[in-house]
């Protein structure tokens, strides 16, 4: 044992025994305490004391929700349509076409029919076109123009709705498409309608309308060289002068849509 | 043999000095006032000895200990660590002692008294002699140098542990154990 560790060993020995008789008193948590109580602010501890600090804190969670919610109004989609991906994201992605997608589905079906009676004016579309064509065949009938004129309206909303997107170019298929659905595919156009939109929804809705008068044309003369023209032809004498012309046509209908669907496609 | 330097943090814990090396696990949770309840079971005697080897006063190391653990109660919200808050009391306690005998020492120069005895250790017994006599050589020694003699051989803590708690280099705490212990060899050996 060196000198060094002699007397490390002895001061190690004769600090633990002073320490050893060291015994302090059994009141030093209270004084603690008591310290730490007077240097807490009162109104924090009243805050945070009992129950009131998780009620407090819930609370202030349930504001900041609320807030966060009523701030922006789309939030509220978001959290509707979370469960969905998809929707979300075709949903921010076309926001300007997307009412017309949700539109379209409505109106497409009744543009189907309303192509219809006004591809059949009256006799030969009441019985091909369904029963939806029969109740829009009143507006139909009476003048083409209206009908055209009642798909207008849903026809000019879907267009203001979709030109902003997808511009000039959609128009040009749209009447095609519409008129291949219109005779057969009626409901199989509303219901590839609602697909439709997600993928190109602008181009159906807004370019059924011309396409509605723009059919009867084609129907008579042929089958595919009507859809760029014909959209400008359709507004005026159109609608009226097919109906005559359909009623003879109104078998030969059939290859039209399928005319048509091929031009689009 | 007891004669190696404890260099590595926690290494060699004795059965007086294991409950400051030692601190509970499962602290991190706590808030403040579980911590000061439970540091105050583990810590507060180990650290009232400690602060009464280095001022000689049981009833001021107490206060000193207390006015730790008020501090730590202050500052839980940035410890939130178990050896995080010991190593805070730890220093703290240093710290709060070096200012006392800082006080006492200003004190003593205006009106000078005796000093406290912690305990009447001369009892006749050779050891009690023996032990008031290392006792009063430590105190003699200045302050830095019975610091860390005090937590090198008392707590048993390390180089580095003793660096943290006095707040200087472990190169500083080298120099401050072997000059400490080279003064506090010549007064024993005068004694003798």
């Amino acid at each position: 044992m060196t000198p060094g560790d002699f007397h490390a060993d002895r001061l190690r020995r004769a600090l633990h025994a002073e320490a050893e008789q060291i015994t302090p008193d059994a009141d030093g948590l209270q004084r603690i305490r008591a310290r730490t109580e007077a240097s807490r602010p009162a109104l924090w501890s009243w805050l945070t004391g009992g129950w009131k600090g998780p009620l407090l804190a819930g609370a202030a969670v349930v504001t900041v929700v609320a807030v966060a919610v009523s701030a922006s109004p789309s939030a509220i989609d978001r959290i509707t349509s979370a469960g969905n991906p998809r929707e979300t994201v075709q949903e921010h992605l076309p926001k300007s076409a997307a009412p017309v997608p949700g539109s379209a589905p409505p109106e497409s079906s009744p543009a189907g029919p309303a192509n219809g009676p006004s591809e059949d004016p009256s006799p030969d579309c009441v019985p091909g076109a369904h029963p939806a064509p029969a109740g829009q065949d009143p507006t139909g009938q009476s003048p083409p123009p209206p009908t055209p004129g009642q798909d207008a309206p849903d026809g000019r909303t879907d267009a203001s709705d979709a030109s902003p997107t997808p511009s000039a170019s959609p128009p040009s298929p749209g009447p095609s498409e519409e008129p291949s659905k219109d005779p057969s595919n009626g409901f199989s156009a509303g219901t590839s309608a609602s697909p439709c939109p997600e993928t190109s929804p602008p181009s159906p809705a807004p370019e059924s309308p011309p396409a509605m008068t723009a059919r009867p044309s084609p129907p008579g003369q042929s089958t595919r060289p009507s859809p760029p023209a014909r959209t400008s032809e359709p507004p005026a004498p159109v609608g009226p002068s097919p109906s005559a012309a359909r009623p003879t046509s109104g078998p030969p209908t059939l290859p039209a849509p399928g005319t048509t669907a091929r031009t689009p496609d | 043999m007891r004669s190696g330097k404890p260099d590595e943090e926690g290494a060699r814990p004795n059965d007086v000095t294991e409950t400051l090396l030692v601190a509970p696990t499962s602290m991190a949770a706590w808030d403040a006032d579980r911590a000061v309840t439970e540091l105050y079971g583990s810590q507060y005697r180990p650290l009232v000895r400690l602060a009464a080897l280095l001022v000689r006063d049981q009833s001021t190391a107490e206060e000193v200990v207390q006015d730790a653990f008020v501090a730590m109660h202050g500052a839980w919200r940035r410890l939130r660590d178990p050896d995080k808050a010991l190593a805070y009391l730890r220093q703290s306690v240093v710290n709060r002692a070096r200012s006392v005998l800082r006080h006492r020492a200003v004190v003593e120069k205006y009106a000078p008294k005796g000093l406290p005895d912690v305990q009447s250790a001369e009892t006749g017994a050779i050891i009690e002699l023996e032990r008031a006599a290392v006792i009063k050589a430590l105190h003699t020694l200045p302050t830095r140098q019975r610091e860390a003699l005090v937590l090198r051989y008392y707590a048993d803590l390390s180089e580095a542990q003793i660096a943290a708690a006095m707040g200087i280099s472990r190169g500083a705490v080298k120099s401050h154990t072997a000059r400490g212990m080279a003064a506090l060899r010549n007064v024993l050996e005068k004694q003798s």
